[in-house]
């Protein structure tokens, strides 16, 4: 009996039920959940189904500003990371493999979003670090003139502070990707061959760093778009990333606010399920290619 | 100029790593001025007094995550073999993509309802396992890429020249992939002591871990107590980076 | 030109640069380190979890007797050496300080009990013991919070409050239940449900250098906004709308406008005209008035910096202290409009569902004593004024209560006590709160 449990096929099976009741389980529950409170079919304050919720989470200009502020802010700082990223390991990549400059490349993944934030509030704040240096060296007049970062307009400071967590971690990716895709020969084969150090750079090193990266550039932005720590500390109120402002419904005064919470997760979560697939679908044609 | 902008760039990954000590032992440092006017151990005392207790946040931190980064390596490294040999892997795989690409403390507002049904909110073993169904699909994500054709032909072979699936286990998959554990539990160490969404939903604030704790103090205005959970936070994952990059960090897909 | 392909060393079909040779020999190093520490590790890991759960079970007894039928010499009996976990707002480190450093030391001492203080406030409060209701749970998270106004007002409507507790405390004898600004909260009669803890009235902070003559009315302030532009906000927060309250008070004109019941009509006037006031002056505010601060702690750090000339504060002595942290310069002072501020007790609830209500009781019996509540109202300490009424104290504690060190930079309360305006009813609070932001941030 005992050892017929064990049997390698059987095995498998309850090890494929554990993976599923601690991924697919909770998941469905959850968002099972959340559509049944939507709809005003559960939570200690409904009285019985409506569409009410939903209508005034779809009607709210708010929401769809929400959405697209998130999925713009997640492309922003992806594409600006990516490049940074790029342009820190083509120019510097040597160094950067080894020694003590290999090792401070990696010291930033050290560094939590919230204390980024933190660490953003404090320097970019319009008397913040950044200011007293301007002061200090006679670029600013006075903290009036000091641009504003933080609580802005343009979301720099959220910007500022994803990017700050993100191109780290893009750089070490590139950088393992140069050296497991061989590119100081590739690039050295390129010259030989009589390529220009720019033909080089563009047509070689590039392509070659940015196409393996794609899913991992691709499930970056996924994470971007439900940032929550650096918008809850640095952004405005109007309008406001996603995770915030599913958080603040969850949170905020009204109680009647809570089956829109809700009915926004569900629509967050529509919108990162979509994203998934579609990465996910990329990275399978890519491995089979 | 090149040299020169090397410098400056890495001055800049190394500008936490002085401002918030620096920060820590400040006091009275306003606007205008560049430089702290007065430095002080104080705020250090206050904050590792008995009473203060961010000494017991920051052994609770560490127990959390170490148990948390336990259990989802064990966990990731044994069902990402099954996952990895399975007929419907890609299927799987993009299930346990699920979970892991949703934003934390949105999982933990759906998950909330059935953890107090459970009893389980408010509590660290709550904590645990929230933290946990978080991080598993993470685990099991890295190891369906590590169980690869080579390591399963090695295992093949152990068992061909006459090994049991013990022997295999423990003389040649676990040693083999004793780095990629490594990897393992270190990323996903750091990820559980970074977390702070879903700490404070499932946890109800009665969970303070040293993000919970650094939140709380960015929240008080009081940017020298803020300073020091910072480093309690940020110090501990820079020295294991120092000890061995390599470990720490490995692409996942 | 040659690759230096001898520069590389290949692991796994990867290249690895020259330099990780002498890494790859230290993690072989570290891997047979780590068999015999990994054990060891382990072990103590399992055993520190399990250690760290079993602390946090509290031996509290769910089906324990109704403290209300107790004596309080029983009730003291069967609260002895239980938990009392405490949600409550914590954004002030002096506050914090006397809750862990005074409070919890003395409860231990005095009655055994273990206090938890978890953060949390208003409706994270409310929908705490809301989602403990839909998930059907007998026993809550939660013994003791830290509410006021609109929360009680939300916890009462979906019964979530214990009581009436408040009387049973035999140190509410020292109570004056009839005095407007302590025995109500937010118009509404405590019944008992909550018990008053603290009483504050709503100041401007301003710093005297900065700003030698602060405005005292509501068109004073639209001069010096206009004047100084960028100089002025509002938090988006609890004491934001409390001043919300004050202003729509003034600009009636008549102290006791919002007195009763919630008027639909009154507010929509009231807030018409405060929102009209906002939207003409906004552009002159910090960030132009498109997004307000969340928390008075940011607020209160620009004003220290200079970004802001003005923040405000629920606690009318909060200058003090914040002094005294060496947060705000030495130049801070605390004022009243002329039109007055709200002025307001905070209470201790205990919630319906708590397992442990003795030692709740027993906690919240401590928190109104004499001696705690002298030892808060001192600037140094917090600066809280107390909910006693002086003349029901003991000759000795009456001497004591007098005798309290001053306040050195905030106004004495005697001077600003005619400028106390009464809290509103509770839907005035939930109501501008949705206001502020579709009427005035979304416009």
């Amino acid at each position: 009996m005992h050892s017929r449990l064990l049997a390698p096929k059987n095995l498998n099976r309850i090890g494929i039920a554990v993976f599923l009741a601690c991924t697919l389980l909770p998941l469905a529950a959850g968002l099972g959940y959340a559509l049944a409170y939507s709809f005003g079919l559960v939570g200690g304050l409904s009285s019985g189904f409506t569409t009410m919720h939903w209508v005034s989470v779809l009607a709210a200009s708010e929401t769809w500003f929400s959405l697209l502020l998130s999925a713009g802010m997640a492309t922003a700082v992806v594409a600006i990371s990516a490049v940074l990223a790029l342009a820190v390991v083509l120019a510097w990549g040597d160094r950067l493999d080894c020694g003590l400059p290999g090792y401070l490349v990696y010291l930033p993944l050290a560094v939590p979003p919230l204390t980024a934030a933190f660490l953003t509030f404090q320097w970019l704040g319009q008397s913040g670090m950044v200011a007293r240096i301007g002061v200090a060296l006679g670029l600013l007049a006075d903290l009036e003139h000091a641009p504003e970062w933080i609580n802005d307009r343009w979301h720099i400071g959220v910007a500022a502070t994803l990017v700050a967590l993100t191109a780290p971690f893009f750089t070490i990716l590139f950088l393992q990707y140069r050296r497991a895709e061989n590119l100081p020969q590739l690039l050295q084969m390129a010259r030989t061959l009589g390529a220009s150090g720019r033909q080089a750079v563009w047509r070689v090193a590039t392509p070659v760093l940015l196409l393996r990266a794609l899913p991992n550039l691709g499930l970056s932005g996924i994470f971007l778009f439900g940032a929550y720590e650096a918008p809850l500390l640095l952004g405005r109120q109007s309008p406001r990333m996603i995770s915030v402002l599913i958080a603040q419904k969850f949170r905020k005064f009204n109680l009647a606010d809570v089956p829109q919470a809700y009915a926004l997760t569900l629509l967050y979560a529509g919108v990162v399920g979509l994203a998934a697939w579609w990465i996910f679908r990329r990275i399978n044609r890519m491995t089979r290619s | 100029m090149k040299k020169l902008l090397l410098a400056l760039f890495l001055t800049v990954l190394l500008l936490p790593f002085v401002y918030l000590p620096l920060l820590s032992v400040a006091d009275h440092w306003r606007y205008p001025d560049v430089l702290p006017p007065v430095l002080s151990v104080e705020n250090w005392r206050l904050a590792l007094s008995a009473a203060g207790g961010i000494g017991g946040n920051l052994c609770l931190s560490v127990l959390l995550s170490a148990g948390v980064a336990a259990i989802v390596t064990v966990g990731g490294f044994v069902l990402g073999k099954i996952i990895a040999g399975h007929s419907k892997r890609a299927r799987f795989q993009a299930i346990a993509y699920l979970p892991f690409a949703f934003s934390p403390v949105i999982y933990a507002y759906c998950l909330q309802f059935f953890f107090l049904k459970a009893d389980l909110s408010g509590s660290i073993a709550g904590v645990l396992l929230a933290q946990v169904l978080l991080l598993l699909p993470f685990g099991i994500l890295f190891f369906s890429t590590h169980w690869d054709e080579r390591l399963r032909a090695m295992e093949q072979l152990t068992l061909t020249l006459g090994g049991t699936p013990r022997d295999a286990w423990r003389r040649v998959l676990i040693p083999v992939s004793r780095p990629a554990l490594l990897t393992a539990f270190f990323q996903s160490f750091l990820l559980s002591w970074f977390d702070y969404g879903l700490t404070s939903v499932i946890g109800l604030g009665q969970v303070p871990t040293l993000s919970v704790m650094v939140w709380q103090f960015i929240g008080e205005a009081n940017p020298y107590f803020a300073a020091i959970g910072s480093c309690l936070l940020v110090f501990p994952p820079a020295v294991l980076l120092f000890i061995n990059k390599k470990i720490v960090f490995r692409d996942t897909i | 030109m040659m690759i230096r392909k001898n520069r590389y060393l290949f692991v796994n079909k990867v290249p690895l640069p020259e330099c990780d040779k002498v890494e790859l020999r230290r993690y072989v190093f570290e891997f047979k380190c780590w068999k015999t520490v990994m054990p060891k590790l382990i072990f103590s890991l399992v055993l520190g979890l399990f250690l760290l759960t079993a602390c946090t079970q509290s031996g509290n007894h769910s089906n324990a007797p109704d403290p209300l039928s107790l004596s309080w010499a029983e009730l003291e009996q069967q609260a002895r050496g239980s938990t009392v976990r405490w949600m409550m707002w914590q954004g002030d480190p002096l506050i914090n300080r006397y809750v862990r450093e005074y409070v919890a030391p003395e409860v231990q001492k005095r009655y055994g009990i273990r206090l938890q203080i978890a953060p949390g406030q208003g409706t994270e409060i409310v929908k705490t013991l809301l989602a403990e209701q839909e998930a059907g749970k007998t026993t809550s998270a939660l013994d003791l919070c830290w509410i006021n106004g609109e929360t009680f007002f939300q916890l009462r409507q979906i019964e979530a409050l214990y009581g009436p507790f408040a009387q049973k405390l035999p140190n509410s004898q020292y109570i004056d239940f009839e005095n407007p600004f302590i025995g109500y909260d937010f118009q509404q009669k405590t019944e008992g449900y909550e018990c008053p803890w603290g009483n504050v009235q709503l100041a401007a902070i301003y710093d005297t250098l900065r700003t030698p003559q602060p405005p005292r009315t509501l068109a004073d302030l639209e001069t010096w906004v206009r004047a100084h532009p960028g100089k002025f906000t509002i938090p988006y927060e609890f004491t934001g709308m409390t001043l919300f309250k004050s202003w729509m008070i003034a600009l009636a004109s008549d102290a006791h406008v919002l007195d009763g019941a919630f008027d639909e009509k009154k507010y929509a006037d009231l807030s018409g005209k405060l929102w009209d006031f906002i939207n003409r002056n906004k552009a002159f505010f910090w960030r132009k008035g498109e997004t307000f601060p969340e928390s008075l702690a940011a607020m209160h750090q620009m004003f220290a910096n200079g970004e802001l000339d003005f923040t405000f504060s629920n606690n009318d002595n909060e200058v003090d202290n914040k002094i005294l942290q060496g947060i705000f310069p030495n130049t801070a002072r605390a004022y009243v409009f002329d039109s007055g501020t709200i002025q307001n007790a905070h209470f201790i609830g205990i919630p319906a569902r708590s397992a442990n209500k003795a030692g709740a009781m027993l906690v919240a019996n401590f928190l109104i004593s004499p001696e705690a509540q002298l030892h808060k109202l001192s600037p140094a300490v917090w600066g809280d004024g107390t909910v006693l009424s002086i003349p029901k104290l003991p000759a000795e504690w009456q001497e004591r209560f007098r005798a309290v060190p001053g306040r050195r930079y905030a106004p004495s309360r005697e001077t600003i006590q005619d400028k106390a305006l009464r809290e509103p009813a509770p839907e005035y609070m939930i109501r501008l709160y949705e206001d502020f932001r579709k009427k005035v941030i979304e416009q």
